[in-house]
């Protein structure tokens, strides 16, 4: 079955992911500089939009 | 065959794993079960609510065989409208650059869908939710490669849905690993899973339960 998404659809899926691993390094409390780093960068990009 | 990881929740208890939720409960439960007395119940109280438990990939995994079996009652098909989801399966790399691998439910035009994503939603495969209310069993096939030599397959109840063979299905080996319903959209239901296989080779199918290793006629072990 082939179900063709909209790329907004796809941005809107694809927002839900970087919210779930913000999520997920805020739970682990970031342990090295790179989850740190990279927590960081997702929470500039979903404030960003 | 290398079994990487099985789990039937018949120990009654979830001390192995990172379990959290948040408008949700996370409980091993005998309300359902597909073998056995006990499931993962995942009970999601208040819209957006989301558990899970968590176990990571190793060094990464680049290639396996994945099977579970899932329960859905119909209040969660009820609440789901246009644009609403239920995770079941969410995976990061160990970075948290990319997701490569995703299972969902997904409500797309007021039709229901069960959908394997991967490589961050760039592809998707497909199959119509099947009746609620009854276990049902989903296994997917993935192989990580960044351009175009990757491959995922998705069978339900044992029948293949869609296959994307020759594709970048991710750029990076996956690292982290959550089942329950990680990540859910204006639902109020419980989802269970059960008898979930995870082996780097073989075909896994629906007729073996865990802890049938060995078993006389268990058609995954022989």
């Amino acid at each position: 079955m082939k179900i063709k998404l909209t790329e907004k659809q796809k941005e809107a899926l694809r927002k839900k992911m970087k919210e779930f691993a913000l999520r997920k390094l805020d739970e682990f409390k970031a342990k090295s500089d790179a989850q740190e780093a990279r927590r960081n960068t997702l929470d500039q990009e979903l404030k960003n939009g | 065959m290398a079994k990487i990881f099985s789990e039937n929740f018949e120990s009654n208890d979830l001390g192995l794993y990172n379990v959290s939720s948040s408008d949700a409960t996370i409980t091993t439960s005998s309300d359902q079960a597909h073998s056995g007395t006990y499931s993962l119940k995942c009970d999601i109280t208040s819209n957006d609510g989301s558990c899970e438990l968590n176990f990571l990939g190793r060094d990464g995994l680049g290639e396996f065989y994945m099977r579970f079996w899932v329960y859905f009652d119909s209040d969660l098909t009820d609440d789901m409208g246009d644009g609403d989801s239920v995770y079941l399966f969410y995976t990061f790399d160990a970075g948290y650059t990319t997701s490569p691998l995703m299972i969902t439910l997904l409500d797309s035009g007021g039709d229901d869908y069960i959908a394997v994503a991967y490589d961050d939603w760039n592809g998707s495969l497909w199959a119509n939710l099947p009746a609620t209310d009854t276990w049902h069993c989903i296994e997917v096939y993935y192989k990580q490669h960044d351009t175009d030599q990757g491959e995922v397959k998705f069978w339900l109840n044992g029948v293949l849905q869609d296959e994307a063979i020759g594709v970048d299905s991710g750029s990076a080996e996956i690292g982290h690993f959550w089942f329950g319903a990680p990540d859910t959209t204006s639902v109020t239901a419980a989802v269970y899973l059960d008898d979930i296989v995870i082996d780097s080779s073989k075909y896994i199918g629906t007729g073996y339960h865990v802890s049938q290793d060995g078993a006389t006629g268990s058609p995954y072990h022989t």
